[in-house]
């Protein structure tokens, strides 16, 4: 068992009027008053209040919907001259509004998987998980095998998309289509086999809804890893891009998570810990990059595409046989369980209580997490590097607001 | 620049025959659940009724996997209004006004070389000022309703509004859709709708007499 670390605060949530603290690895909630909570320079972000700060001196707003961006975000900058001062993100505008709380596990489940989309995945296996282990249900291993299946190619199309992304801001028009191509070859792998582009539906407390065909998933994921391998050694030798994004955006951040916070030399990865997916069971090269910046981030994608399609090649080894939609036992037993995922923006954090229903729920996206980071890290940037800086974090702000 | 080119011609051609051919690789869990047997269904969408399912609520969340299978066939969207500029180019401006991402991926896709939606006079603008289609993805949260609102003015006429994807539509399980605050042109049904679904629903909105 990885040893809480009581230096990183993971999550924090009010109840009533205690605040409760989840430390980096831990797995009890701790009581704690706001005062002490608030000397974690993360703690604004994680109790979702950072957008209520001031940049200072004279704003530039941008959004909440403009055209470079995938979804909708508000930024408030500070300039001088063409640098970026400050930056306060508001990110409320799209909030949802999430509950979890009061709904029963299958209601709850819908909503999880909705938090993020293109995480579906990770999210819908994280709650499964947590549900799971309160109610004391144990899945079976194929079960768990297909989730990290499915965890590791939602890996790969995320992670295509951020380098996509990156190109496409850096007009590197025909690597752009070149690795979307690769992503929808991903996406339309996964609808063969699981039936949805996103694994909506796939995964159900106790097992999988729908039962899956292995055969051939390592074989096209090989495919493009390989391709994308050499797009990449090619696209590392084009100073045009590779000028653009290195030095950009450059922080280091401990509270941060996945790959922003493996590009900072920083050793987190869900994976490496005894968690909710049977990860200790293959093996995979872990990485680290030390300057931080966006390059750094875009090299740990890359480095990870090929991890990721060396576990699936494992895990399909161990799987094309196996019928994983046995159904669930019931159970209703009550009780509490934190648990954490590591989803293709890092570790995703879960609280939940149960009852006769959800009594309380509590996620910290992984994109939470890392927003003070981009935050802190595009200070003193030219304007022009916003884009690289923004994509190469991969952040979703959909996963920003708060659920409970 | 050369080897990239190289490279592109040993691809050979990625792109999609759709709408001439037919659709490849629709999405199974984004096409219609259509009823196999009897049997008891807690559809939580409420999209079943009478043994047919309505599409404009499905969520393709599976529930009634035991007693309905999608029938493979691409979703027609539902065009109550087009725009009918076909001897023109087609601007689209998209507006995330509360969605899970998904559908914004979905509609990120229409770029990609298998989709290709600018072969067929199709473009993206980074202004609703330039744009003749509106596609709202997600449910309308309090925040961005005022946006929505703003964004849709700044249209120039003739314009449409296309909702994409069943939050978009009704709300789906979380919040509420764009009927009500703005006049749906064109429903995308999905969660979230394929892109071929999407780039059909463009189609017809343009071509629409
Ligand atoms: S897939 Fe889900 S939402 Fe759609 S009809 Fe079946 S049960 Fe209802
Ligand atoms: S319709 Fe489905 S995919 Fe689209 S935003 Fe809503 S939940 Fe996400």
């Amino acid at each position: 068992m990885t040893e809480e670390n009581t230096d990183v605060l993971s999550g924090a949530f009010k109840d009533i009027e205690a605040w409760n603290a989840i430390f980096r690895n831990g797995t009890t909630l701790r009581r704690m008053q706001e005062n002490r909570l608030s000397l974690y320079e993360n703690f604004d972000y994680i109790a979702g209040r950072a957008e209520r700060g001031e940049s200072g001196g004279k704003e530039f707003i941008y959004g909440p919907s403009s055209g470079g961006m995938l979804e909708s975000i508000r930024f408030r900058m500070s300039t001088e001259g063409e640098r970026i001062s400050s930056l306060v993100p508001e990110f409320s505008f799209k909030n949802r509004s999430l509950k979890l709380g009061g709904k029963d596990t299958e209601t709850a489940l819908l909503l999880a998987e909705r938090i993020n989309g293109p995480y579906s995945a990770s999210y819908s296996a994280l709650f499964c998980g947590v549900a799971e282990s309160i109610l004391g249900i144990q899945p079976s291993h194929e079960v768990r095998l297909t989730r990290m299946l499915a965890c590791e190619l939602e890996r790969i199309a995320c992670h295509l998309f951020v380098v996509g992304r990156l190109c496409e801001a850096a007009s590197q028009s025909v690597a752009t289509a070149h690795i979307f191509g690769l992503r929808e070859k991903i996406l339309r792998m996964i609808s063969r086999r699981f039936g949805h582009r996103f694994f909506f539906g796939l995964n159900d407390i106790g097992r999988i809804r729908t039962p899956v065909d292995f055969h051939g998933i390592s074989e096209s994921v090989d495919a493009v890893v390989n391709e994308f391998g050499d797009l990449w050694q090619h696209l590392s030798s084009s100073t045009l891009f590779i000028d653009r994004i290195q030095r950009t955006c450059p922080v280091h951040l401990e509270s941060s998570v996945g790959p922003a916070a493996r590009a900072s030399g920083y050793s987190t990865d869900e994976r490496l810990t005894e968690g909710l997916l049977p990860y200790s069971d293959f093996s995979f090269n872990f990485r680290k990059e030390y300057e931080g910046d966006s390059l750094s981030r875009a090299l740990i994608r890359s480095h990870e595409i090929e991890e990721s399609g060396s576990i699936i090649a494992q895990v399909t080894d161990q799987l094309h046989k196996a019928d994983a939609s046995r159904p669930a036992s019931i159970s209703d037993r009550r009780g509490e369980g934190i648990g954490r995922i590591e989803s293709p923006g890092g570790e995703t954090l879960l609280y939940l209580r149960l009852g006769d229903s959800i009594e309380r729920a509590y996620i910290r996206s992984s994109s939470l997490a890392n927003l003070q980071a981009f935050v802190r890290g595009i200070s003193g940037a030219v304007f022009t590097d916003f884009a690289f800086a923004w994509e190469s974090f991969g952040l979703w702000v959909c996963e920003m607001g708060g659920v409970i | 620049m050369k080897s990239w080119v190289i490279r592109g011609l040993r691809k050979g051609v990625l792109t999609t025959r759709f709408p001439k051919g037919d659709a490849e690789d629709v999405p199974l869990w984004t096409t219609k659940p259509v009823k196999m047997s009897d049997g008891e269904v807690r559809c939580p969408a409420g999209a079943i009724s009478d043994g047919a399912v309505d599409m404009n609520r499905c969520i393709s969340c599976r529930r009634c996997s035991e007693h309905y299978m999608p029938d493979g066939r691409p979703v027609h969207s539902t065009v109550n209004s087009g725009i009918s500029i076909a001897s023109r180019s087609f601007h689209i401006y998209m507006i995330d006004t509360g969605s899970c991402g998904a559908c914004n991926s979905e509609v990120h896709s229409l770029h990609n070389p298998v989709y290709d939606f600018n072969r067929l006079g199709m473009f993206v603008t980074n202004t609703p000022r330039h744009a003749d289609a509106l596609i709202v993805v997600g449910v309308v949260s309090e925040g961005m309703e005022m946006a929505l609102k703003a964004a849709y003015e700044a249209m120039p006429s003739p314009k449409i509004v296309i909702a994409t994807g069943t939050c978009s539509i009704s709300g789906g399980i979380i919040g509420k859709g764009v009927d009500g605050v703005l006049p749906a042109d064109v429903l995308v049904p999905g969660c979230p709708p394929s892109p071929y679904a999407i780039l059909d629903a463009l189609i017809r909105a343009r071509d629409a007499k």
